[in-house]
């Protein structure tokens, strides 16, 4: 791996650290996200920075080509990620749902009384 | 014993007031004390300024939830104001009042906690029968339910039907929220709840659509069937 490549990829990571930590401060991605994209990041950098690291892990799992490995482990990991989106998305529905519901019997109880 | 007509409706000003003004009038002609609230389920017609007009018992849902988001505010309305009987009636003219004797009167002699008014038990002329393509699903549904929980339904789909106390308290907590009618049955079987069938005559819709239609219907059936699995498994 050329120092070039290196730089490329750690700049690229690092920049993807920031908008994190970006949406972090502000408040629009909560803390637990937050640490699991910043573990997330870490192991790529450690993996940048070692790529022997991959080899290894490569040789392990008897897959032939690092890139290989790399897709693979991104496309579990990322579709991890999408179904327990959408498990949380589907919970905040229901509460939502159920937020709506009772407000609006407030409002009809408040109504009749005035 | 306090009855509530549940009237889920979205988008339906052309009939929501003749709807409403045939329970005020069937009321005064026989007697009859049939509550009603209409569930105005963030319509973005005049559907909720009519009601208000008219001085209708209407809840206003702050945001749209979907016919079974609706249809369970009326459920929980009737459960915290006490209600012994609730019946489930469309804003768009296809219910007729004068049947919600006839499917109040099974839960009244105790013969059932739950009662659907079918169009299938009785051939009639008259009646609103719906398309051949839907009659087939409705079968299909029918066959699915029979599988699961030993219960033949005929009028699987049907949204004219009354629930008791018991029924009223299990919809309140537990509804679905994109199919309902189907699944909720299913619910029903599964806690042990009797189910009785009988005959009604339905118009033709006055305006609007129903809610299931054209490439729906296999998304539809797959999530119908997906349901009810889930719903008689689950806790």
């Amino acid at each position: 791996m050329s120092i070039n490549l290196k730089i490329i990829a750690i700049t690229f990571i690092f920049l993807l650290v920031l908008l994190v930590m970006f949406f972090s401060l502000r408040k629009k991605i909560s803390v637990k996200y937050t640490i699991f994209w910043c573990s997330c990041l870490c192991i790529l950098v450690l993996f940048t920075l070692f790529p022997d690291l991959l080899l290894w892990f490569t040789k392990l799992f008897g897959i032939q080509l690092a890139s290989n490995f790399i897709f693979a482990i991104l496309i579990g990991v990322l579709f991890f990620v999408t179904i327990y989106l959408t498990m949380v998305v589907s919970e905040q529905n229901e509460k939502i749902r159920k937020l709506i519901q009772e407000v609006s019997l407030l409002k009809n109880e408040k109504n009749k009384k005035n | 014993m306090k009855i509530l007509l549940i009237i889920p409706a979205y988008n339906e000003e052309k009939c929501i007031k003749s709807t409403c003004q045939s329970i005020i009038n069937y009321n005064r002609k026989n007697k009859t004390n049939y509550d009603f609230v209409v569930i105005n389920d963030g319509s973005s017609d005049n559907t909720s300024k009519i009601c208000h007009e008219c001085k209708y018992n209407v809840v206003d849902l702050v945001n749209n939830l979907g016919i079974g988001g609706a249809v369970q505010t009326g459920y929980k309305y009737a459960y915290e104001n006490n209600y012994d009987i609730a019946v489930q009636f469309d804003a768009d003219g296809q219910h007729d009042v004068s049947y919600v004797k006839d499917i109040i009167k099974p839960i009244y002699n105790n013969e059932a906690n739950m009662v659907i008014g079918s169009r299938f038990i009785r051939k009639d002329k008259k009646n609103f029968n719906s398309t051949f393509l839907r009659r087939i699903g409705i079968r299909l549904i029918s066959w699915k339910i029979k599988s699961l929980t030993g219960k033949k339904i005929y009028d699987t789909t049907s949204g004219f039907r009354a629930v008791d106390k018991n029924i009223i308290m299990i919809f309140s907590k537990n509804y679905p929220s994109e199919y309902p009618e189907p699944v909720s049955e299913v619910n029903v079987l599964k806690h042990k709840y009797k189910i009785l069938e009988v005959p009604v005559v339905m118009h033709e819709r006055l305006s609007g659509r129903s809610s299931i239609h054209s490439w729906k219907n296999v998304y539809y059936m797959l999530n119908v069937f997906l349901s009810m699995n889930i719903e008689s498994r689950g806790r």
